[in-house]
């Protein structure tokens, strides 16, 4: 009967997450201070006395105080209360809220507080309904569910039946030596918690827990102290100690910023164009929100200014930033991070022909849309490749990759090829001395070796291109990306957009046409087909110029076009340093795919015929002219002259 | 790998007690040096924002069909559609905004805690006390449960699962104190993540674009930001008094907020490298289960153990409004992917959408 108190503190693995019974418990004890608590009192109703109660409104009253919060708050606390079994009705039993009016409650006996006693089991359950039907039908009588659940307790609880009884018996015995009003306050205490442990069928049962966790709190401690957990703990503790720190002060500026730029974006602040769907029940926002959608809203084309992340997230926006590095000859860019990032979620076991695609695609040098790192990236990423295709033994993929290549071991390498170990290809081409040494430098050599005798397969294949995507990243970001919100083409993009007030709806249906010739359908086309997909290609070239398009060109003033020219061609040169030593070959390959298709280049001639000459004039400008080749979309672009140089 | 770099930084004859003790005084210079750098109160600078004007989020939409106590939610990311998954061992997916049920499975255990919807909207992944991660994939025609299939087996329960950024992944984590990232297809782990002394409850991806890493929070009252690729631990963040329920990143990634039965959500912050901001009230003695941010990151909403839940001015760290009317606990909460509404699950059987 009498479960001590102390319990709570001591063993901690009985009561877990039981923070907030503490803290009730104290303010419970704070209220039944005899001054400054609830008021407790009898209570005359009729003919008799109910002792020991108080008022709903004071209890809430006491609340609002004490914790200085609303009038609805300390009602939901008080509720609260009533239903974890702390106080309880007197006369409505069985509503378990607390009204703010002078309905009569009373304080649980601690005994029965739900720290105590976290799961009362079925015996004690049947010796309480036992008892009560032992008892004054009227006063004590069962109701309907807890008849049944007497009865079913009774016939699973057979074997204990004597027990039972004699126990309910004991407790009828003691009842009656005690006084009236103890008994009906010991009486309604002992109900109301079989009301709360044992409730009603369709009351809430707050007081149950989730499923128990895996590690008691005291093993959790134990295992602070295991020594690999100890170890990491002190390798990051150190790395923190490390790291250089960062002023407070620094570190808050982000939120103010993000703040203060994203209240107009964030539909809990400023309500959205149209509307709202959950409020409004039409799907409008949703609609001019989707990847299909003619037409952009403002708030959408704006949104793409907040980050580039922002703009990439949106398939169109990633759309029409891929429309303007086409313009800038540096779409494959974003199309080399793309596939970097579709690598690094890709399912295992496709994992190798992507990092092949992709290198092949854009790192290698003369690739197709070779993207421009830096020299110290680029060894990086290929000694990320050889280790890992030495480790995947696919040296047939491994061969390319090395920066000379071996022809003298070239079809040796191919022999050995099939099912040979790592290792003995190790031995074969890496060792000192070896046959057929290939020639990778030390470190990467070195590498290698560590990844064989480390057995970690595949572990850095995923992240094989993380330097180089890194770096690409930070480019578009610094570079292009914000040339991309200066120019006239986002500034069409975002004159043209719908505006929330309506007033440009007209001008909008007008401008509907126009939008339809801008970009914005296509881009998702392009964004939901894989990046390397050919077919997307082809239609781009005429559209990805859409502000020259014969349609469009009339609307031009001179004006805007001779501007842009001057930017293009300033960023070209700003843009386009390329070192590699590819130059001359490539330039080929670009003049060769000019000649080969004159006629699919002529609007781009029109719109951009400062690049045009540059391409033309020779070898002084290889560089650029290299790139701007690369970049051309047209799909004879893309199998033609590369497979051919092979 | 990871156990040779450890071998080369610290000595492994190190006793239990040396260790204790460097683990001390490393934190005890790193407070110090903390508070060096601790020129300012996040109070102090966010009293240039103006205060928030009382704002109106109403319930807009309940979603009913559940036959216990709801414990997981997530978004789609088309914006409409719901998982959500419950005690009595039933997913459902719900068009929210027509209150639709559009699949329901059944799983073959109860308390199914974990449950996520893939980044291309046509597949969800769910698991509980079976100790599993199983993956179904939704079509029209189909019944999901015909091609299910178990991704990720830990050897306690499932208390949380994520996407990563495709259907390829899934990272996980669970009772056993672990947390995973499995390839779907081969059912293969690809990393696992060791460090944490008590159950694992609650992981958040980071939303950067270079973050290769998520944070983990667990009854061990830390908070740990893991590196995906090496599987290290690379932050930890203590202060917590009681088991960490939830964990997600702010909108930017620049630090992340918990909650926790302790009553309190707090923000971390990654650069700063430490707690920023704490939000509690004395008349808040119930614990947090779910936390999340919205759009702007202005507003932090948290789902607690007294059926409310609370909206925070993340920066101000004030209280702004209580949302009543789950007739339980909110054991989910998740801002939806365009920020226009919120969605809390609750041990009352249902999903409440508030816009």
């Amino acid at each position: 009967m009498t479960i001590s108190f102390h319990i709570m503190d001591t063993d901690l693995d009985h009561m877990p997450r039981h923070m907030v019974y503490r803290k009730m418990e104290r303010l419970i004890q704070e209220m039944q201070h005899a001054q400054k608590g609830v008021p407790v009192k009898s209570q005359k109703s009729f003919l008799s006395i109910i002792p020991a109660v108080f008022t709903g409104e004071d209890f809430i009253m006491w609340l609002k105080r004490r914790l200085s919060v609303s009038e609805e708050e300390a009602q939901h606390l008080a509720c609260l209360f009533c239903q974890y079994g702390y106080i309880f009705p007197v006369t409505d039993t069985k509503v378990l809220t607390v009204k703010d009016d002078n309905s009569l409650y009373r304080f649980q006996n601690p005994h029965y507080w739900p720290s105590q006693d976290l799961d009362p089991d079925n015996v004690a359950y049947a010796i309480h309904l036992t008892k009560r039907s032992m008892r004054n039908k009227q006063k004590h009588g069962l109701e309907e569910h807890e008849q049944m659940a007497l009865n079913k307790l009774q016939k699973m609880l057979c074997d204990k039946k004597e027990f039972i009884e004699c126990q309910a018996r004991d407790q009828v015995r003691l009842a009656k030596e005690r006084k009236r009003t103890d008994k009906a306050v010991l009486d309604s205490q002992e109900r109301a918690f079989w009301r709360i442990h044992r409730p009603a069928p369709g009351q809430v049962k707050c007081i149950e827990e989730g499923p128990k966790r895996n590690f008691r709190c005291s093993q959790i401690e134990s295992r602070k102290l295991r020594k690999d957990i100890l170890i990491k703990k002190v390798q990051v503790l150190r790395k923190s100690y490390a790291m250089q720190g960062v002023k407070t002060s620094q570190a808050l500026e982000i939120y103010i910023t993000r703040a203060e730029k994203y209240h107009d974006y964030d539909p809990m602040f400023i309500p959205v164009y149209p509307s709202n769907p959950w409020i409004s029940d039409e799907t409008n926002f949703w609609d001019l929100c989707d990847d299909h959608t003619d037409i952009l809203t403002e708030r959408r084309v704006k949104m793409w200014a907040l980050s580039f992340r922002d703009m990439l997230a949106d398939r169109l926006g990633q759309g029409e930033f891929e429309n303007f590095l086409k313009k800038e000859y540096s779409q494959e860019n974003l199309r080399f991070w793309r596939a970097c990032e579709d690598l690094k979620f890709a399912p295992v076991s496709r994992v190798p022909t992507h990092i092949d695609t992709i290198y092949r695609e854009f790192l290698m040098a003369g690739s197709l849309h070779e993207v421009n790192i830096d020299s110290k990236t680029s060894q990086l990423v290929q000694q990320n490749i050889i280790c890992l295709l030495f480790l995947a033994s696919d040296l047939l993929s491994a061969l390319p990759f090395i920066t000379k290549p071996l022809y003298g071991s070239y079809s040796t390498f191919l022999r050995c090829f099939v099912n040979v170990s790592a290792v003995a290809v190790f031995r074969e081409f890496l060792t000192a001395g070896s046959l057929h040494e290939v020639n990778i430098d030390g470190k990467t050599s070195q590498l290698v070796l560590q990844n064989i005798r480390d057995g970690k397969e595949g572990k850095p294949s995923r992240f094989t291109f993380a330097a180089a995507q890194e770096h690409i990243f930070l480019l578009m970001k610094k570079d292009s990306y914000a040339r991309f919100l200066r120019s006239e083409h986002y500034k069409n993009l975002l004159s043209n957009a719908l505006q929330p007030e309506g007033k440009k709806k007209f001008f909008n249906f007008g401008s509907r046409k126009k939008n339809m010739l801008t970009p914005s359908p296509k881009p998702k086309r392009r964004g939901s087909s894989n990046s390397g997909d050919g077919d997307g290609e082809t239609t781009v070239g005429p559209v990805a110029h859409h502000s020259y398009s014969t349609g469009n060109l009339q609307e031009l003033d001179d004006k805007a076009v001779v501007l842009r020219r001057d930017v293009n061609s300033s960023d070209s040169s700003l843009t386009r340093c390329d070192t590699s030593p590819n130059l001359s070959r490539r330039h080929e390959r670009a003049s060769s795919t000019r000649g080969e298709s004159p006629r699919k280049n002529r609007q781009l001639q029109l719109e951009v015929p400062k690049h045009m000459s540059l391409n033309l004039d020779g070898s002084a400008r290889g560089e650029q002219s290299s790139c701007l080749a690369l970049s051309v979309p047209s799909k004879t672009n893309v199998v033609a002259p590369w497979e051919g140089s092979e | 790998m990871a156990t040779e770099s450890l071998g080369k930084i610290l000595r492994t004859d190190e006793s239990v007690e040396a260790l204790t003790r460097e683990a001390e005084t490393l934190k005890a210079k790193l407070a110090e040096e903390k508070a060096k750098l601790n020129d300012v109160d996040m109070c102090v600078v966010s009293q240039r924002l103006e205060s928030l004007q009382q704002f109106n989020i109403k319930p807009r939409r309940v979603l009913k069909g559940h036959q216990g106590k709801v414990l997981c939610m997530d978004w789609s990311s088309d914006k409409r559609h719901i998982v959500s998954s419950s005690q009595d061992g039933k997913m459902l997916i719900w068009d929210a905004f027509t209150t639709n049920k559009e699949h329901a499975v059944t799983m073959p255990t109860t308390w199914v805690m974990a449950c996520s919807y893939g980044p291309s909207g046509s597949v969800v992944a769910c698991g509980g006390l079976d100790n599993k991660c199983t993956i179904y994939p939704l079509s029209l025609e189909e019944d999901p449960a015909s091609k299910k299939k178990a991704v990720a087996t830990h050897t306690s329960y499932l208390s949380c699962c994520s996407f990563t950024c495709s259907d390829y992944q899934i990272l996980t984590g669970s009772g056993d104190s672990t947390c995973a990232l499995w390839d779907v297809e081969n059912s293969q782990l690809i990393q696992s993540f060791h460090g944490h002394a008590g159950d694992v409850m609650s992981i958040d991806l980071s939303p950067t674009e270079t973050g290769n890493i998520f944070v983990s929070g667990g009854c061990d009252k830390v908070a740990m930001v893991w590196d995906m690729r090496t599987g290290e631990c690379v932050q930890m963040f203590e202060g917590h008094e009681a088991d960490i329920n939830c964990v997600r990143f702010y909108p930017s990634g620049d630090a992340f907020a918990t909650g926790s039965d302790d009553a309190t959500c707090r923000l971390f912050d990654l650069r700063a490298d430490r707690e920023v901001n704490c939000y509690k009230k004395e008349s808040i003695i119930f614990g947090c289960n779910a936390v999340d941010f919205s759009v702007s990151g202005r507003l932090l909403f948290g789902g607690y153990n007294d059926y409310t839940v609370n909206i925070w001015d993340a920066l101000k760290g004030t209280r702004s409004a209580i949302l009543y009317g789950h007739d339980n606990r909110v054991s989910c909460l998740r801002i939806s992917p365009d920020g226009t509404s919120l969605c809390t699950g609750s041990w009352d059987y249902t999903l409440r959408v508030w816009a």
